[in-house]
């Protein structure tokens, strides 16, 4: 038999926690070619950005994505302070570092959690994920909330950290901490993860760099690349820390620099804890941003996001460009799929922590009547159908 | 601080080729584009051994064509098909000009992010 069979996957389907398509060609159970086709997420905020004032779109830019909304918030008050050539307060800074961490170890634990799930791991899901509500409390300790922290504001942060928070943070870093350890020696030893995972998805170094990949993707393939070290923003210029890599280039690689990060995670917010600075939290920015660009950078826990932005001195931007880290991480992943197992594909896909809801950002539905036919739908009447209910026929 | 710099369209993939050969290329990290009055602005944001780049160049609203940089660098392929989708942009010998976000029946011609938009009406679609 010389000719290859085409196996679709999604954009709706078991395997996949998020919209997206995959074709696969197979050769019996081998992976021959893969092809990836995006947009089903596609909300149009950088066209809605647009027609918003700056405070307005930094909470909109907060929900792009309900794992790193910090880092969407921050990369984009970031870039409207570039413009504005303010400086904020260095309290600001680590408080935006604090939650930052927090973030990468609530979403490094998440993605173990998904990571044992996908390969029948179960009980390592259920352990990183009980533990991952340490981290959650703490968050909301912190600024209130679970997700979408609403930590960020223009010039600063919203809320403060009382002596007593910070000392409720410590103890359960602690904690934290003895888990990750427990965790990163289940990756390191455990016979049944490792021989699941030992050279499944390799990414070779030439492909990582020529195709983009970015972050614990890349770091996995031994690139050396990390934004908080290279191109330093908020308070990172000023703390001490590793940058982890793995030369493996497989899905075992990626792990290991995940669990190696989330102990780095927990040194960073236990430094900026131990080293707060007094001062105000906040400084007043005019409502008007006058004429300019911006572009910053962000190492997020999938990787590098960055943000551009174009002001033309109203109160709305003129332009706003977000790239999520995925986006980067996509092209690359052909490579990880070629010659692999179908079997393999989930924890393949997984292995990028794959986040589409950043990746895609119009609304445009098929009819209600069930016709292929699409048809624009306004706010007020999206609204009205998420309340109400009506059955599609 | 990022260093800005402006390349004529035609000449990009030839400034994008050398950057490679010069040793100093660390990551494409995305491409960025946008209207102006009259004209397209693209632009190229890069990770070189030395900080961050960004390359600016610009191309005419009324011929929006410029020569792909995927025959030297794959990582731009996402990011170019995104700026053909939503600008309308075409890059030439690009290796899959497919859409990327758009859906397939959205109209040919009509692109979201251009300042003259117009929300498409239903006959519009296929």
């Amino acid at each position: 038999m010389n000719e290859n069979v085409i196996l679709p996957i999604g954009p709706q389907h078991p395997l996949l926690k998020e919209p997206m398509h995959f074709k696969f060609t197979i050769d019996g159970e081998r992976i021959v070619d893969a092809d990836i086709r995006l947009g089903y997420n596609h909300r149009g905020i950088e066209k809605a950005c647009e027609a918003r004032t700056y405070t307005q779109d930094l909470y909109m830019i907060e929900r792009i994505c309900g794992i790193c909304s910090h880092t969407h918030a921050t990369n984009f008050v970031q870039a409207v302070e570039e413009i504005m050539k303010a400086e904020i307060p260095s309290r600001a800074k680590y408080l935006r570092v604090v939650v930052a961490e927090l973030e990468r170890i609530h979403s490094h634990l998440l993605w173990l959690g998904v990571a044992g799930h996908e390969i029948g791991f179960d009980t390592l899901f259920m352990l990183s994920w009980r533990d991952r509500e340490i981290v959650q409390d703490l968050l909301e300790i912190i600024t209130g909330n679970r997700v979408n922290y609403g930590m960020n504001t223009i010039g600063g942060v919203r809320k403060d950290m009382s002596k007593e928070e910070i000392s409720q943070c410590l103890a359960g870093l602690k904690t934290l901490e003895e888990q990750t350890l427990y965790f990163a020696n289940v990756a390191q030893n455990e016979t049944t993860f490792i021989r699941r995972v030992d050279g499944v998805g390799i990414l070779p170094k030439d492909i990582a760099i020529s195709h983009g990949a970015v972050g614990p993707t890349a770091r996995g393939s031994g690139v050396d690349l990390d934004i908080r070290r290279d191109a330093p923003y908020a308070a990172y210029g000023e703390i001490p820390f590793q940058v982890i890599t793995s030369d493996r280039g497989d899905v075992l690689g990626r792990t290991l620099v995940r669990v190696g990060e989330t102990l780095e995670a927990i040194k960073i917010v236990r430094y900026c804890l131990e080293h707060l600075p007094e001062g105000p939290i906040v400084v007043k920015l005019p409502r008007k941003v006058q004429v300019g660009e911006a572009v910053t950078r962000y190492e997020a826990p999938r990787g590098e996001c960055i943000h551009y932005v174009r002001a033309n001195g109203s109160e709305k931007p003129d332009r706003v460009k977000v790239r999520a880290p995925t986006m980067a991480n996509l092209v690359s992943i052909r490579h990880c799929l070629i010659n692999q197992q179908i079997a393999d594909i989930p924890i393949i896909v997984a292995a990028i922590d794959p986040c589409i809801s950043c990746t895609d950002r119009t609304a445009v539905i098929l009819k209600q009547d069930g016709s292929h036919k699409t048809e624009v739908i306004d706010w007020a009447t999206l609204r009205k159908r998420a309340i109400y209910k009506k059955p599609l026929k | 601080m990022a260093k800005w710099i402006e390349v004529p369209s035609k000449d990009i993939r030839k400034w994008v080729s050398e950057l490679i050969d010069s040793g100093k290329y660390k990551l494409l990290s995305t491409i960025s584009a946008y209207q102006e009055a009259e004209n397209i602005f693209i632009v190229y944001h890069f990770m070189i051994t030395e900080g961050v780049i960004n390359v600016r160049t610009v191309v005419p609203l009324a011929e929006p064509r410029l020569p792909s940089i995927t025959p030297v660098l794959p990582a731009a392929i996402l990011y170019e098909r995104e700026i053909q989708d939503i600008l309308g942009v075409s890059f030439g010998e690009i290796i899959d000009g497919r859409r990327l976000i758009l859906p397939e029946q959205w109209p040919q011609g009509v692109y979201p992010l251009r300042k003259d938009f117009q929300t498409p009406k239903e006959e519009q679609y296929k």
